[in-house]
């Protein structure tokens, strides 16, 4: 159990209108807009998305690190996460689905360039995904299934 | 803020939600705000309204069928698509297979759609039963996919084509909209497949209010309805979703085929009392 001493990460967020909310993270502001929205354009990303959008941000930063510790040099990265609700309906309100509205699923491909390749190149990913904060705690409650492609 | 005029909805996928956040949208907009409801199945809207806990629903034909023959022919349809009337289903058969008339379908396979479905099941059997090809002179195959939705996923029809196309069927029931579709997309075969018949005109849904709701309010309500315009670039999107490009006032005229078809067919004898 964590003690009190552990850091507390703390954010903020504020109404700005029906359709919005504003998240205050330090020295940071965002704009939240859906909670998980289905139309193909919106003033700003969702819920959902801020969430997808993390886990790949986590990701890429952590590999970078864990690169940086057996010194092997990143190229590029680029990550494409997909998340599937577990009954997208339930979220909606649809009387007589069943189900809940959280995230059943995130796949996704992690593309790399380095100078790693083979296990060295694979060394570095288990390590991303052991000390990658988004994803156990993602992974405890969805199946998180994300492929390592390396890149030339 | 008023009271908003609670629609129902069956929604069989979440994109189609968006349809209603603009219908939503314009109507609080034009100062006529509404609030959407969503059920997973016609029935259970068809018993909402008549129990009063939403002012309109958005019905398909069969559940208009159904409001009406729950409430003893009480309800009102205010407003449907333009591509609501008139539609029709077409019998597909193979070009080479020698079926040029119905009665040619006797004692073969004809594919169907789910069993609620009006457009791709229960109007083409009538057809057929019209023709003398009732209970077993021919061999249903349906598909029921997503049963409770009355044949809005149009997934039970493509299957009906599919099974056309790999031959485990003769016959294949299709929504004329949805032949179009098919025969320019390459899902089905125009030069392969051929139509053998084709139901009189029908219409599709409508939105249906019980007895009660007020005549000044549901005036009100269709005005704003019909001021949507495909020309607005905000509706067009909405439009285009929903299949439309105008709405119209609803009418009762074209739903007398379903009627006979679902009594011919004893469709609600075992549901309900």
């Amino acid at each position: 159990m964590p003690g009190e001493s552990e850091h507390v990460w703390a954010v903020r967020a504020s109404r700005v209108s029906p359709s919005e909310a504003r998240v205050y993270a330090r020295n940071h502001a965002f704009a939240v807009g859906a909670q998980a929205s289905l139309r193909d354009q919106d003033e700003h990303p969702s819920a959902v998305e801020y969430l997808l959008g993390a886990l790949a941000g986590d990701l890429l930063r952590g590999f970078e690190v864990q690169a940086a510790r057996r010194q092997v040099e990143v190229h590029a990265g680029e990550v494409n996460l997909q998340g599937r609700l577990h009954n997208a309906l339930v979220h909606l309100g649809v009387i007589g689905e069943s189900g809940h509205p959280g995230l059943a699923t995130v796949t996704g491909t992690f593309y790399v360039s380095t100078e790693a390749e083979g296990p060295g190149l694979e060394e570095i990913w288990q390590a991303t995904l052991e000390r990658s904060p988004l994803y156990h705690t993602l992974s405890r409650c969805a199946t998180v299934s994300i492929r390592l492609q390396a890149a030339p | 803020m008023p009271k908003p005029i609670l629609v129902g909805a069956v929604i069989y996928e979440p994109k189609v939600a968006v349809i209603w956040d603009i219908i939503k949208e314009f109507f609080a907009a034009e100062g006529c705000p509404i609030d959407c409801v969503f059920y997973s199945n016609y029935e259970l809207q068809v018993t909402a309204l008549l129990q009063g806990h939403i002012d309109i629903a958005w019905n398909s034909p069969l559940a208009w069928v159904d409001a009406q023959r729950r409430s003893g022919g009480r309800c009102r349809a205010l407003a449907m698509r333009d591509t609501d009337r008139d539609r029709k289903t077409h019998i597909v058969v193979r070009e080479d297979a020698g079926l040029r008339r119905l009665e040619d379908l006797r004692g073969k396979v004809v594919a169907t759609g789910a069993k609620d479905s009006p457009q791709a099941t229960l109007i083409p059997l009538q057809l057929l039963r019209r023709h003398g090809l009732a209970g077993g002179d021919v061999q249903v195959r349906r598909f029921d996919v997503l049963v409770g939705k009355h044949g809005d996923h149009i997934g039970g029809e493509r299957d009906a084509i599919e099974c056309l196309k790999q031959g485990e069927a003769d016959a294949a029931c299709v929504l004329d909209l949805n032949w179009e579709r098919w025969t320019a997309d390459g899902t089905a075969d125009p030069w392969r497949h051929t139509i053998v018949a084709t139901t009189p005109p029908f219409d599709h849904c409508n939105f249906t209010v019980a007895e009660d709701f007020p005549e000044k309010q549901a005036k009100q309500w269709t005005q704003v309805l019909f001021r949507m315009s495909y020309d607005n670039p905000a509706h067009r999107e909405m439009m285009d979703m929903e299949g439309l490009k105008a709405w119209l006032p609803g009418r009762t005229t074209g739903y007398e085929l379903l009627s006979e078809a679902t009594q011919d067919q004893g469709y609600f004898a075992d549901e309900r009392p």
